[in-house]
């Protein structure tokens, strides 16, 4: 696994445990326990999507920083392999 | 609104061509039960629903179910790619090739197009969200077939994730039928095989 698939495959991971919490706290909106979960897994999967966007790419279209070329058109789309 | 982020909700390489399997994991793009329909049917309900707890379940799982609309076309495309004339040409992929290629179209594995008839809107709140839960074992019951019909590891992996998240939408649904009915819901565990604690 590359660098950039390792770091892609962590930030699946909080991003999904984010949104598992995100989930439950819909419909248990006074878990202060799910709550706590949900600060902390999306606080990383945010850090590790700015340190993705930094190395090798866009993830959201804010993330692109170059003032010279749009790279939001570059390769690779997640359903490429 | 919503934006965009340049992912797939879990990860899939799929090595081996296979128009075959393709032509039957298509419905869960375009079938009866597949996630085009599941996305349409949980956004557009939201709009008559009475309270937070139904409103952000909706939106949240429809969300979601978007990002399996993208894992399922992934797959397609994936299992295509490579594919040969000749072996999509003797696989049951033949009559879909023809009219869409290797472009992915929503359609069911029987040939039918996507159709909104398979979805139901009613501006009744109990009455939609117990057509949300029929409709996550329907489509949990549909990766089980898919699963019986395909030995491809690759594959299968990600098929098990996405039945799985059937079976965390239906609980999540449940909990929030449970909020519009009775409360408290923070007891009832609704995915059968599961005892209520």
């Amino acid at each position: 696994m590359t660098e950039r698939e390792s770091l892609m495959k962590q930030i699946m991971e909080y991003s999904f445990a984010a949104h598992e919490w995100n989930l439950y706290l819909d419909t248990h909106p006074t878990s202060r326990m799910a709550l706590e979960y949900f600060k902390n897994m999306s606080k990383k999967a945010e850090e590790l999507k700015k340190m993705y966007a930094e190395k090798f790419g866009p993830i959201k279209v804010s993330d692109v920083n170059s003032d010279t070329e749009w790279t939001w058109v570059s390769e690779p789309w997640p359903w490429s392999n | 609104m919503w934006s965009y982020h340049k992912k797939l909700q879990y990860p899939i390489n799929i090595k081996n061509p296979n128009p075959k399997l393709a032509s039957f994991i298509v419905s869960q793009y375009g079938g009866p039960h597949g996630e085009l329909g599941a996305s349409m049917r949980y956004l557009a309900q939201r709009f008559s629903m009475p309270n937070g707890i139904t409103k952000a379940t909706l939106t949240d799982i429809g969300t979601e179910e978007l990002a399996h609309l993208e894992m399922v076309g992934t797959i397609i495309h994936q299992l295509t790619k490579n594919a040969t004339t000749s072996e999509i040409e003797n696989s049951p992929m033949a009559p879909y090739f023809i009219d869409h290629g290797k472009g992915v179209y929503p359609i069911s594995a029987g040939g039918n197009p996507f159709s909104a008839a398979t979805l139901s809107v009613t501006g009744d709140p109990i009455a939609d969200l117990v057509e949300d839960l029929a409709a996550e074992q329907k489509a949990r019951a549909t990766y089980d077939n898919i699963l019986r019909v395909s030995d491809d590891p690759d594959v299968n992996d990600v098929i098990k994730f996405l039945r799985e998240r059937e079976v965390v939408h239906f609980q999540r649904f449940g909990e929030a039928l449970d909020s519009i009915q009775n409360k408290p819901a923070s007891r009832n565990t609704f995915y059968m095989g599961m005892k209520t604690r």
